[in-house]
């Protein structure tokens, strides 16, 4: 199996397969994180469209300095950065998929020491109660949780990719873990 | 250290960032106090929690979607360097054409009608004043 490197390297050279097979390596990651940070499938979907289009039309200014995995996901990051600004300015709110539903808590299930969340199959309702607890965070928190938490993103990758210090991930991830808790009430 | 200060470590600690002497220390307190043990718990499942939300896939037909797109926005930019790519070419051979011509021009001995009236003249005089020698010409071309 070709590399990142290799893949781009002939994507750069007009194979146009190539940078099919770069869509195909990464779709699912750009729109899981897209997904984490709206909880909407089709703003999920634009990201990821406007994230790959973006990417082919600057292959060329990739100076392979950094992974490119560490760049996608920045152009990723910029673009649901860019997603919530339209909402924003947006004069007709747009409802994520989860609005509406009730606002239960986990605690009794986090707080179980002998809870072993990893083998369990979180429930629909408990799925629920996590997504709208990360859109209540602030967009930065969320970011970084997603990439920590949901994505399994170093502290290295996630400081190139926000542009941040490694100090500095570590304060946002202790913070935004620390609201995540005091919004689902545990 | 008081409790404060291991929470505070508390989120390097889940995800294994802790150097090896604070961890010590971190694990020695977690196992006399009950409220920092429970507070690494909830930690520890909200992380896993956030690790086993179900992934999010993008459509199936997705790769097709994208590079429609690139095909489309590629054949509308393809346009513009075409059309200026004839254009220069015309321009290259416009001045090309010129220069060949401009060359020629400079090479070409400028012959103006001074110059022809001057060259009879010193012809005239070259025959009127050496006769013979025009003479011996014409013998020697009629053989």
């Amino acid at each position: 199996m070709l590399s990142d490197i290799q893949l781009v390297k002939l994507a750069k050279d007009g194979h146009l397969n190539a940078f099919e097979s770069i869509i195909t390596r990464y779709k699912d990651k750009v729109f899981n994180i897209a997904f984490s940070f709206t909880s909407s499938h089709s703003e999920s979907d634009d990201v990821a469209q406007n994230v790959f289009l973006k990417v082919y039309s600057n292959l060329n200014s990739f100076e392979e300095k950094s992974a490119f995995s560490t760049w996608l996901y920045r152009i990723t990051v910029n673009e649901c950065y860019n997603v919530l600004n339209k909402r924003k300015s947006n004069t007709v709110s747009i409802e994520t998929e989860l609005a509406g539903k009730d606002n239960l808590s986990l605690k009794e299930v986090l707080a179980d020491p002998k809870s072993d969340v990893e083998q369990n199959f979180l429930s629909a309702e408990t799925q629920s109660i996590i997504r709208k607890a990360l859109l209540e965070l602030p967009e930065k928190y969320r970011m970084i949780v997603t990439l920590r938490d949901i994505e399994d993103i170093s502290y290295e990758e996630i400081a190139q990719i926000m542009e941040i210090s490694d100090a500095k991930v570590k304060v946002w991830l202790f913070r935004a873990r620390s609201r995540l808790k005091s919004i689902i009430k545990i | 250290m008081k409790c404060k200060d291991f929470v505070l470590k508390l989120s390097l600690y889940v995800d294994d960032k802790l150097p090896q002497n604070e961890r010590i220390l971190l694990e020695d307190h977690l196992k006399s106090c009950k409220e920092c043990l429970n507070e690494y718990f909830l930690l520890k499942n909200l992380k896993s929690s956030l690790a086993n939300l179900p992934a999010q896939k993008a459509g199936d037909n997705f790769e097709s979607v994208i590079m429609q797109k690139i095909g489309d926005k590629f054949q509308e930019t393809n346009f513009i360097p075409v059309f200026f790519q004839t254009i220069k070419v015309s321009l290259l051979t416009a001045v090309f054409l010129l220069g060949v011509i401009a060359t020629f021009n400079f090479l070409t001995p400028d012959v103006s009608a001074k110059d022809s009236y001057d060259n009879i003249d010193a012809l005239n005089k070259y025959v009127l004043k050496d006769a013979s020698a025009c003479d011996k010409i014409i013998s020697d071309l009629m053989g």
